[in-house]
């Protein structure tokens, strides 16, 4: 390893070398022990990294509960969802029934049209005769 | 999240409970303040619950996906100021309290780095809080924002640089520490 990847490295990913890529962590340690000035840089380096840590945002666990808290209400509020297998059951349902009105409807008319009278119309007209006497 | 997909709630309050904390600081490390930071983190689990059956595990994996989700929340973030000036951040300790000048000395660096990430963009902060904030490692962190590992480091690298002139220019860091 380079003294320019080295410094390369070190500013990119910090004094930590166990966060470096692990393809260059293990040259670089070899490169550390051999090289004074890279140990200076390391701890150079280190007040950096202390310095950007101390700007991580604290969480704290009130605050948590209250989002987590906050989402579950709204997900209660929620009309509820019909799972996703209940929903293909009851849709392709549907589509069968939807398919076998259509296709008995096709048929009615197929025989209306070749016979001038469909099996409903007798059965229609035999029992409004009947009802009311005609 | 299998059980999630499904609907159940339990599973989803656990998974809240593991993640909600990461939620919040990627949200507040890129945005900047806490009350923009919860509505992206609540937002982000509220798309989990509804599109829970999109992730698919061989592509990435649920903290990659879940952190991505964050990440575009906050990206696509622009109404409201980002940070807050930074007298809203916090409170000044009590001068007289306990530890005092340690702590007052803390606020002032924290403050000091505050600053300088309020001038870097956001996709620069979004790198700061992944690496450095979560701990997440170069590669994961670049699977979250969807960039090679070269390119993330490149993001990584300009962030710190300018992080550190700022806080050189302060006075916090020594000039040397660029060498």
């Amino acid at each position: 390893m380079t003294p320019e990847l080295f410094e390369t490295l070190l500013e990119t990913y910090g004094a930590d070398l166990s966060r470096w890529p692990m393809e260059h962590q293990s040259a670089a340690g070899h490169f550390l022990r051999s090289s004074a000035a890279a140990r200076q840089s390391v701890e150079r380096m280190a007040e950096l990294d202390r310095l950007i840590l101390q700007a991580a945002p604290d969480i704290a666990a009130r605050r948590e509960d209250r989002a987590i808290d906050a989402v579950l209400n709204a997900v209660r509020q929620m009309p509820v969802q019909a799972p996703s297998w209940f929903i293909w059951n009851w849709g392709t349902g549907g589509l069968t029934y939807a398919g076998l009105f259509v296709l008995g409807s096709a048929s009615n008319l197929l025989i209306r049209f070749f016979s001038q009278e469909s099996p409903l119309d007798a059965l229609f007209s035999s029992n409004l005769l009947s009802s009311f006497g005609g | 999240m299998e059980r999630v997909a499904e609907g159940d709630a339990v599973a989803f309050e656990h998974l809240m409970r593991r993640n909600m904390r990461r939620a919040l600081s990627i949200a507040q490390g890129v945005l900047g303040n806490a009350g923009d930071a919860d509505e992206i983190a609540q937002e982000a689990f509220m798309r989990v619950w509804l599109h829970a059956q999109r992730w698919n595990p061989e592509q990435a994996g649920f903290a990659t996906w879940f952190y991505r989700i964050v990440l575009n929340l906050c990206l696509d973030r622009r109404r409201k100021p980002l940070w807050l000036p930074i007298d809203e951040v916090a409170e000044m300790p009590d001068a007289n309290a306990e530890l005092a000048p340690e702590i007052i000395a803390r606020e002032e660096n924290r403050r000091a780095v505050t600053r300088a990430l309020e001038n870097l963009s956001e996709r620069h902060r979004a790198a700061i809080a992944l690496f450095y904030f979560e701990g997440l490692s170069g590669k994961q962190a670049a699977e979250v924002m969807n960039l090679k590992a070269g390119a993330f480091g490149q993001l990584l690298l300009r962030a710190r640089m300018a992080i550190k002139a700022e806080l050189q220019r302060q006075g916090l860091i020594e000039e040397r520490t660029a060498s």
